[in-house]
């Protein structure tokens, strides 16, 4: 017995119908996927770039502090300031300071949901970058006001002043180069990923040259 | 007996005797300042040297550099170019603000006032030109014992304090107390 012609149209149809639909699902998923891909990429890009530029900003002020805290265990030893105004004219509060390190790459991830796209060996290693350089911070917060307290700046005893000034120098000159470290690892980890994701974007390299890396060899001055 | 000038003319009111009193007072001012002039002229030619202001830029005694054009100085105090020719990096000492070398260095080389120079850095940080601003020091004893542990370091302080650890670079072939140096 022959089917009618309607039911054969009517199965074709149908047939084109839930194609077109599963078509249009799959298209909508690709670019979907695509999108979640390219902010990821974004992201690690973005953190590439960061943590560069704080590794950066490490290498410039590591050799200062070293710099300081050499010279506070030299004017210690040879009871060189004996005032709170002495040591605020030889030392300052500048040299004291920690190196000032972003994190609005991790804020942003954070905030547009980058990192659920992110496979979890990065986002751990990303979590544990930030969270060092966030002690790192807060340590520094409170060693200088250590240093700052009151006690430390009796007439007389400017000396106290200047161990409890060396004494952070020395925990921050530790710390800056433990996350320094981090920061060498986080980035080779990230350049490894990017280069996976694009491999010819170069997007590390051109920031580590910007930022940290001397350029060619020219001629003297 | 020696008496106070004040505590006589609240005994005695006496017109005449101030009057006495200040042609005395300018009189040991006018020998003072003789003896002064007498003095500096004494002065041998280096010391002479010494106080006329000039402002020497030192370097790490191990930086390979010993003559810098003007513009190469502002290039390096611009943060324009941040690392020496043997690939070291450049640390940029810079004196506290209110000391006069500091005002002198703004004036000659930077060209800009304490609030442009602020906003010149934070733009260029903002840029991610440089990593940070340039290292403050706060006496030259701090910017000397800097100098001559950081490598690659360079600031300017006064010639008087200048000390044999640190080497001072020529500008434009000029040593300070020359004719023709940029900085004096």
């Amino acid at each position: 017995m022959r089917k009618p012609a309607w039911l054969a149209e009517v199965t074709v149809q149908s047939v084109m119908i839930v194609l077109s639909i599963l078509l249009a699902l799959w298209v909508d998923q690709y670019k979907q996927r695509r999108a979640e891909q390219e902010l990821a990429a974004a992201s690690l890009s973005n953190f590439a770039k960061e943590i560069q530029q704080n590794e950066a900003r490490l290498d410039d002020i590591l050799p200062y502090h070293k710099g300081v805290r050499k010279m506070l265990t030299g004017l210690e030893a040879s009871r060189g300031i004996n005032t709170p105004l002495e040591f605020e004219n030889t030392v300052g509060l500048e040299g004291l300071r920690p190196p000032f390190l972003l994190a609005t790459a991790w804020q942003t991830a954070v905030a547009t949901g980058a990192l659920t796209h992110i496979d979890y060996e990065t986002v751990s290693a990303l979590s544990l970058t930030y969270t060092l350089q966030d002690r790192f911070r807060e340590e520094s917060r409170s060693g200088i006001q250590s240093v700052l307290q009151a006690s430390n700046f009796q007439p007389g005893h400017a000396d106290a002043a200047l161990r409890s000034a060396g004494i952070y120098l020395n925990d921050v000159v530790t710390s800056e180069e433990e996350l320094r470290a981090t920061y060498a690892q986080a980035v080779a980890l990230l350049r490894k990923k990017l280069d996976t994701m694009h491999p010819t974007s170069g997007a590390v390299d051109s920031a580590q040259r910007r930022d940290s890396t001397p350029p060619p060899q020219r001629p003297s001055p | 007996m020696h008496t106070h000038p004040t505590l006589i003319r609240a005994a005695l009111g006496a017109r005449t005797l101030t009057l006495n009193a200040s042609r005395r007072a300018g009189r040991v001012l006018a020998g003072m300042l003789l003896a002064l002039a007498t003095l500096t002229a004494a002065r041998p030619a280096g010391a002479q040297a010494k106080n006329t202001g000039a402002i020497a830029i030192v370097v790490h005694p191990e930086v390979q550099v010993s003559n810098l054009s003007f513009a190469e100085l502002r290039r390096i105090f611009l943060g324009e170019q941040q690392y020496w020719s043997d690939r070291s990096k450049v640390t940029l000492l810079v004196r506290a603000p209110t000391a006069y070398e500091r005002s002198m260095v703004l004036d000659r080389i930077y060209k800009m006032d304490e609030d442009r120079f602020r906003q010149y850095w934070i733009g260029k940080m903002f840029r991610a030109e440089v990593a940070a601003g340039p290292k403050i020091v706060y006496s030259s004893d701090m910017a000397l014992n800097l100098i001559s542990s950081i490598r690659g370091s360079i600031t300017f302080v006064p010639v008087s304090a200048v000390t044999p650890d640190v080497k001072v670079l020529r500008i434009d072939g000029k040593l300070p107390g020359e004719a023709g140096y940029p900085l004096q």
